[in-house]
């Protein structure tokens, strides 16, 4: 009998202790090791002959947590990116990016929400394919560069698909059989070499960018074969014409970043750092 | 024998909690799921106005982030130079900024389908990967919500689009204004930007 009310006793113990384990979060370090320390009151005023057995155990398991913490802190580093992009400019790069935003809400966005009032969306999308398109050589070069030899295969079989099937590129047949579209451009391929973004700049008109994706730019350009095709007023033309259409299609978006940032300057130059640095990881 | 019976029976219980911690604990991705679709049913709910609309929304958000986690990182390594009166009020503060800054962005969802891709545990940590498919985007856009664990409920301490991490976002304007004002300044400013925003609102 009383060895039954013995075990209820357990029982309600142990069930006690594991509805406060469950439910309490695992102590930190300083508080556990508070709680077990020798000085405590409690059990550290009866000498234990065991009690330097007992405190090397602790410091031992004390130090294996934080171990774990710290190798669970370096986890967690590698996975975030660090740092931030080099902005000798910024006061000019201020100035231009005020520009861009006064040109973004006072010119490109009333004429992006005209364009689009005007163009059904599916003809907008149809227009962003085709641009995309003709500029396919250019994804395809990077992707060789970067060795990329997957890639570049999805990219040629992509133009060649959209250009037939997908009526000059207008539409997107090839993402249809698990064609992804893949996003390559000289500034990554600089990026896969090394090239870190050296100095960020905000140029008027044309917006982000940094050193390394400028020369990128200037070197997609130059690899592109639309560029030694048409005049250069039309090249020009496409360009501004694949701005005013992607504005369209993605109204609010800046508005939505700049709305929620602190520093709406920063926050902007952070995005792009970072999103760049994902792209060049990819 | 009797010994025997109540060790074996002390072990099975001490290993219960355990074991119903692993079986009956959400996964993180269900937890993010249920969170989104919880959000959706709000926001397609047509007989909510705008306004209670987003504010049901960001009742689920609230309970979902770990705020304490979000502006531990937010503020990074000043998290431990500054004091905790001072870590509470940032931590209230940027709440209410995120949240006043989101109020209004919910109603912008169209229809875009998710695809919960996959999930990566690493105790206590959790990374979430979801593919937003938008019409008007060219490709899908990649997410990665990242939980940590806290009395076995998964929480949000960081959201990623594009690789672009919220929480590192806001830590590199936070340090940049630090480096001219100081930290009460800091707040003074941020308690302004979440006046004028609830201000907007009302």
């Amino acid at each position: 009998m009383r060895n039954t009310a013995k075990t209820l006793l357990a029982v309600v113990v142990v069930m006690a202790w594991a509805t406060v384990s469950m439910a309490s979060e695992p102590l930190p370090l300083v508080l556990a090791s508070a709680q077990y320390s020798p000085t405590d009151p409690k059990e550290g005023a009866q000498v234990c002959p065991y009690k330097n057995n007992i405190d090397s155990d602790r410091i031992r398991l004390a130090q294996k947590w934080e171990a774990e913490e710290k190798a669970r802190e370096a986890r967690e580093k590698g996975k975030v990116i660090q740092g931030t992009m080099p902005d000798p400019f910024q006061p000019v790069n201020r100035g231009f990016f005020w520009v861009n935003d006064k040109l973004y809400f006072n010119a490109l966005k009333p004429l992006a929400r005209v364009y689009g009032f005007i163009l059904p969306e599916d003809v907008r999308i149809g227009v962003r394919q085709a641009i995309l398109n003709l500029h396919a050589p250019v994804r395809f070069a990077n992707s060789l560069l970067q060795l990329k030899i997957e890639k570049a295969g999805i990219v040629l079989c992509r133009f060649v698909i959209n250009s037939t099937v997908g009526l000059a590129g207008l539409l997107d047949p090839a993402s249809q059989i698990g064609l992804k579209r893949i996003d390559e451009d000289a500034g990554q391929t600089l990026g896969v070499y090394g090239l870190k973004e050296v100095a960020y700049i905000d140029w008027p008109i044309f917006g982000t960018s940094c050193v390394r994706d400028s020369l990128g730019t200037i070197a997609d350009t130059l690899m592109d074969p639309i560029y030694y095709l048409v005049n250069g007023w039309v090249y020009a033309g496409l360009y501004a014409l694949n701005k005013l259409n992607e504005t369209s299609l993605t109204l609010g978006s800046y508005e939505s970043l700049i709305e929620s940032a602190i520093d709406p300057y920063i926050a902007v130059r952070n995005a792009y750092y970072q999103y760049r640095r994902e792209l060049i990881q990819k | 024998m009797k010994g025997k019976v109540l060790t074996a029976l002390l072990v099975l219980l001490t290993a219960l909690p355990t074991l119903a911690a692993s079986t009956l604990a959400i996964s993180p991705m269900d937890q993010v799921k249920r969170e989104i679709e919880d959000a959706l049913t709000i926001l397609k709910n047509p007989k909510l106005k705008p306004q209670e609309r987003s504010h049901e929304i960001l009742k689920i958000v609230e309970k979902s982030v770990d705020w304490h986690e979000v502006a531990k990182r937010v503020l990074g390594i000043r998290w431990r130079r500054v004091t905790q009166q001072q870590r509470k009020r940032f931590t209230q503060l940027f709440k209410e900024f995120v949240k006043a800054n989101y109020a209004d962005k919910f109603e912008r969802y169209s229809g875009e389908k998710i695809i919960y891709e996959k999930e990566e545990i690493d105790t206590p940590y959790a990374r979430v990967f979801l593919k937003i498919y938008s019409k008007t985007q060219p490709k899908p856009i990649s997410m990665e919500c990242r939980l940590i664990n806290k009395r076995g409920k998964w929480l949000v301490y960081d959201i990623l689009i594009e690789g672009v991490s919220m929480v590192n976002n806001y830590r590199v304007q936070i340090n940049n204004i630090l480096v001219n004002s100081s930290f009460d300044q800091m707040l003074e400013n941020l308690q302004k930007k979440v006046k004028k925003k609830f201000g907007k609102e009302t």
